[in-house]
């Protein structure tokens, strides 16, 4: 609960797992909202939190209408895209890079994100110690570095940074890339010493400071991203478009309902933002370069 | 305001002890749970460290630091009471993490593992307020880390007191609750225990109050429980007491208001207090206006001098306790005078707190007027309203004081009315005072203005005469005197005719003192007595010895009783019906050896007064009775009896003892009585006569005509006899008003069925007078003389009446 708390991500992927569900009737009556996610694509939680939480948050919501809830959570990216094809979900929440890919299966109206800070976008940190005489990415080669799971567009944003600098594969260039599901233990491996560098989100690297002042002080950050949308959320394209028009208005106008800001206050977001295309540009752009500096090497 | 009860002092006491002995153990079980909370909170302690060095144990070894992060942060959310957890290595390393956040520190001071072998399991101290943690009023548990045999450094754990404190303020909420519940239970049992105490305390709340109230007659329940009870009995008695002695203050009160005398008292500051109702009467003035007045002007409203004003002042300021009394004059409004004593007194400081005192103004205006006559009484003879003895002695001893001063001369006239005592028996005393009453002022009348003119007493009057003793001029006013007494005196249609002896005495010749002037002038006046009455006589030396000659023959009288001087001699009764002698008086003679015979007239009256009558009358019954029973002829005998023997209540009784002695029948005596002797003290006689009379004896009167009485009451007395006195016979046959008189003594007696004696009838003209008008009997020298028992016994036995001589005189 304390990770729920202090991780927007996290946050985020509950409230949408809530917040999207599919739309088979339900036994008694209302209408089934099925909603699937990767658990690649979470972090700072577990799968079992997210679908409780959000289920009782988004169906407190939703709880004077037909509509009903229900989330299921899928082991990777791939099931849960073979879920949507084989039309076992009313929507998703996935990854930016993930929504950019199956995007030709989703609704073509404007998509969803959690909004945490002052917007919709995080920025991505590559963090290292400030005493330990690293001032360019190439001083990071060979090193070790920790990256929280979930971390998909950040890892993107890293990869398009080693290909520019002709570094390589990111699995290559370090020596080690430790992974855990909390963003936090990151920041700590890294405090620490056991790694030399951390792959975090802007508001992971903020929550860690503010945990332990001695992170901001004793950690600095090497890089940093464009604002990036890490989370996006749609339903399938053929979820009914009058259930989708009773739904959107209101999902966007949550931070309006007063019943239910003690869980925007629990998870510590703002709101939920409709974005359009021109928000999933830089992501959109990255994984492009990406694509096209994997090519040009393997050209090489 | 109500007050509190006993019971509520009660109940605050027993909570308040209660309450202290509750505290008393809280405080002193305080510590002991305290440890035990503290232990409670170490095994906490122990158990959460335990359990996280357990879980991060592995992580500790491996430098696994995010974990240990993780794990710990995890579970200081999940667990409120920690309020931080810290780990410091053995290089002083110190990681602490709490609630806000985690931080990495360097302890200046390393920990060796020899020290960590040293201390014991763990430690727990409560620390108050950090500034830099969350570890506010905390306890502090540390505990050393030891990993698979590995020292790794101390585990410190920061547990909340919060719980701590909650125990804390139960164990006080509930040490308060448990107070106010035990406290709350006892009072109830307390007030349930109390109520009938209440009940009844408060029937004597009620009985004192109504006793506060005046209502005495309240009782308070003695059926009351211990000491209760007890109290009701006292407080009953005491209300009877109280009751009683209102009582007594009420009649007091009464007592005081209604009383004649004023009565006023004042304050310790001299200011009127209360007056009662007599004052106010006397003034006219309400309590009001006397109230708060001050002494000064209270004695001034009295209208008391200043000079006494002052001095009653200044005896106000002496006297103690002790009173003082003065008596004041006060003017009323209508001029009269008020005497009045004034007594003021001090109240007793221990029975008046107040103090001050009280001033009684008592009137004694009658007794003043009283004491006033009592004085002028004491001079003044009441009936006569001239100067009394006391008087007379004063103005003697000044007179004769004066008159060896001044070498002058006085002279003092003793009088004496004759015959006043017949007078006063016969007609009654109201007659008689009137008789001395102008007695009085014919004496005075006869003197100068200057003159002193008393009455001694009885019949007795006085005269001092200053300046004078000529014995030609002293004649002259006694002969005034004398003459102013024969003047007829009307008094209640009786005319009276008096008169006086006088005895004359004059200073320096006769006395040279009161006392011997008075005795020779009572001396004179007995002799101008002797001399026949009305006439005054000088004192002279000889008239000692007349004096003498009295008291000689009373001396002899006696002896002659017991001597056989005395003997009787017989006057036969001559009735000329019969012309025979069946009555005779028998008369008493007396040959003194010295003197020779002496006349009745004159040892009677010395017998009478010396009081030897009663015996020579004892020793004439006898003679009598004894003679009779000598005679050989029967005949009836008079004997005279005298106004002191018929007095004699045992007269009577002892008359008929010598007659059952002598075994002689009444009948056979007559007693004769005098006129005055019958008819004095006013009746007084009647019922001894009457007596005298159903005892069988034959009741005269002697010498009747010579009294003062009227015939009137012969019809009331028992009168069997009446003897005409001889100054009557005398005068009989030539004097008219005689004649008359005689005629109708005998007429009277007739129609009362009396018999009639003519006494003392000396010739033949009277006895044919007496014959001729109805009286039978006579008695009189024209037919006897008094002759011997030897001589009357041959008269009769011889049968000879016829008369002795034509014409003889009686001598007495």
């Amino acid at each position: 609960m304390e990770n729920g708390l202090k991780n927007p991500h996290l946050l985020f992927v509950r409230f949408i797992i809530l917040l999207f569900f599919s739309s088979t009737l339900h036994a008694d009556g209302h209408n089934i909202v099925r909603v699937g996610g990767s658990a690649e694509s979470i972090y700072d939680t577990n799968i079992t939190d997210v679908e409780i939480m959000f289920s009782l948050l988004f169906n407190e919501m939703f709880k004077e209408d037909d509509e009903q809830f229900k989330i299921e959570i899928y082991n990777s990216d791939d099931t849960l895209e073979r879920g949507l094809k084989q039309g076992e979900l009313d929507a998703i929440f996935a990854n930016t890079v993930h929504y950019l890919e199956i995007e030709e299966l989703l609704n073509k109206s404007p998509s969803f994100a959690v909004q945490h800070g002052d917007s919709v976008h995080s920025k991505y940190f590559l963090i290292v110690r400030e005493n330990d005489s690293i001032d360019k990415l190439a001083d990071l080669q060979g090193k070790k570095i920790f990256i929280p799971s979930g971390h998909t567009v950040g890892e993107l944003f890293l990869g398009v940074q080693l290909l520019r600098s002709n570094h390589g594969p990111l699995d290559v260039f370090f020596s080690e890339v430790r992974r855990s599901n909390k963003s936090n233990d990151a920041i700590v491996s890294l405090f620490f010493g056991q790694v030399d560098a951390a792959l975090v989100t802007e508001f992971s690297f903020e929550v860690a400071s503010e945990l332990n002042p001695q992170i901001a002080t004793s950690l600095k950050i090497l890089s940093k991203s464009e604002p990036l949308v890490h989370m996006v959320i749609s339903v399938h394209n053929d979820f009914p478009q009058d259930r989708v028009d009773n739904i959107y208005p209101r999902l966007g106008g949550i931070e309006e309902l007063p019943r239910l800001d003690f869980l925007r206050k629990t998870f510590r977001f703002e709101g939920i933002h409709q974005i359009n295309n021109e928000d999933l540009s830089n992501v959109r752009a990255l994984s492009n370069e990406y694509r096209q500096l994997m090519s040009r090497r393997a050209i090489k | 305001m109500k007050k509190n009860t006993i019971f509520k002092h009660l109940f605050k006491r027993v909570a308040f002890i209660l309450l202290s002995v509750n505290l008393i153990f809280s405080i002193v079980l305080l510590p002991i749970y305290q440890d035990k909370l503290v232990r409670m909170i170490a095994i906490q302690g122990e158990t959460f460290a335990n359990s996280t060095i357990a879980a991060c144990g592995e992580a500790l070894y491996t430098q696994d630091y995010s974990f240990v992060i993780s794990y710990v942060s995890k579970v200081l959310q999940q667990t409120p009471e920690i309020t931080f957890v810290s780990f410091t290595s053995l290089n002083g390393q110190v990681i602490e993490l709490n609630k806000s956040g985690w931080n990495l520190n360097q302890s200046h001071k390393s920990i060796t593992g020899n020290l960590l072998k040293n201390i014991s399991p763990y430690s727990i101290e409560h620390e108050s307020t950090s500034s830099n943690t969350d570890s506010a009023n905390s306890f502090i548990f540390k505990k050393p880390i030891n990993i698979s045999g590995l020292d790794w450094g101390t585990f410190s754990l920061g547990l909340s007191d919060a719980e701590y404190q909650a125990l804390l303020y139960s164990y006080f909420r509930n040490v308060v609750v448990f107070s106010l519940l035990i406290i709350s239970l006892t009072l109830l049992l307390l007030h349930g225990s109390s109520l009938k105490l209440v009940q009844q305390l408060s029937k004597l709340r009620i009985t004192a109050e109504n006793l506060a109230n005046g209502d005495l007659s309240s009782r308070a329940p003695a059926d009351s429980i211990g000491e209760i009870g007890y109290l009701a009995s006292t407080l009953n008695n005491m209300a009877d007491n109280l009751d009683e002695n209102t009582k007594s203050l009420r009649r007091l009160a009464r007592l005081v208001e209604d009383t004649n005398d004023s009565i006023i008292i004042f304050d310790n500051k001299m200011r009127v207090l209360f007056v009662n109702s007599s004052l106010k009467s006397m003034l006219d003035q309400s309590s009001d206006y006397f109230s708060g007045m001050e002494i000064n002007t209270f004695l001034s409203h009295l209208k008391i001098g200043r000079n006494k004003q002052r001095d009653i002042l200044q005896e106000i300021s002496r006297i103690d306790q002790h009173d003082w009394s003065t008596d004041i004059t006060l003017s009323r409004a209508d001029r009269k005078l008020l005497h009045m004593t004034m007594r003021i007194e001090n109240f007793d400081l221990e029975e008046v707190e107040s103090g001050g005192f009280f001033i009684v103004l008592t009137d004694i205006t009658r007794r003043k007027q009283l004491e006033h006559e009592l004085e002028t009484l004491a001079y003044v003879d009441k009936l006569t309203r001239l100067p009394n003895r006391r008087y007379f002695i004063d103005q003697l001893n000044e007179a004769v004081s004066e008159a060896e001063t001044f070498d002058s001369s006085l002279t003092v006239f003793f009088l004496d009315i004759d015959n006043f005592k017949i007078i006063n028996d016969s007609l009654g005393h109201e007659v008689g005072d009137m008789v001395l009453t102008e007695s009085g002022w014919r004496i005075q009348e006869a003197l100068r203005s200057d003159d002193v003119v008393c009455r001694l007493g009885g019949d007795e009057f006085t005269a001092i005469i200053r300046g004078v003793n000529d014995k030609d001029t002293i004649s002259r006013v006694a002969d005034n005197i004398l003459r102013n007494f024969e003047q007829p005196l009307l008094i209640k249609e009786h005319e009276l005719r008096t008169s006086a002896s006088i005895g004359i005495v004059s200073y320096p010749f006769d006395g040279i003192n009161t006392k011997e002037l008075i005795k020779n002038a009572d001396t004179a006046m007995y002799a101008a007595k002797k001399s026949g009455k009305n006439d005054y006589r000088f004192f002279s030396e000889d008239m000692h010895q007349d004096m003498r000659d009295y008291l000689e023959i009373e001396s002899s009288l006696r002896k002659a009783i017991s001597t056989s001087s005395l003997h009787l001699v017989y006057q036969p009764f001559v009735n000329l019906n019969s012309n025979t002698i069946d009555h005779c008086e028998a008369l008493i003679r007396w040959k003194d050896p010295i003197r020779g015979m002496i006349p009745p007239g004159k040892f009677i009256p010395i017998a009478e007064q010396s009081g030897l009558i009663s015996s020579i009358g004892e020793w004439v019954v006898k003679q009598v009775c004894e003679q009779i029973k000598k005679w050989d002829f029967s005949i009836n005998v008079s004997i005279n009896v005298s106004g002191t023997e018929l007095q004699d209540k045992m007269f009577a009784e002892r008359l008929n003892n010598v007659l059952v002695d002598y075994d002689i029948e009444p009948y056979r005596i007559q007693l004769e009585f005098t006129e005055h002797v019958l008819v004095s003290k006013e009746g007084e006689n009647l019922p001894q006569l009457n007596h005298l009379k159903r005892s069988g004896y034959q009741l005269a009167v002697d010498d009747f005509g010579t009294g003062f009485s009227s015939l009137s009451y012969l019809s009331e007395l028992p009168i069997d006899v009446i003897k005409i006195d001889k100054s009557f016979i005398n005068r009989l046959p030539a004097d008219r008003k005689t004649i008359a008189v005689v005629k109708s003594i005998i007429s009277l007696a007739d129609s009362l069925d009396i018999s009639t004696i003519g006494e003392g009838a000396e010739n033949l003209s009277q006895v044919e007078w007496l014959d001729e008008h109805g009286c039978k009997v006579i008695q009189g020298y024209y037919f006897h003389k008094p002759m011997s028992a030897q001589e009357l016994e041959r008269l009769v036995t011889r049968g000879k009446i016829s008369p002795i001589s034509k014409n003889v005189k009686a001598v007495d």
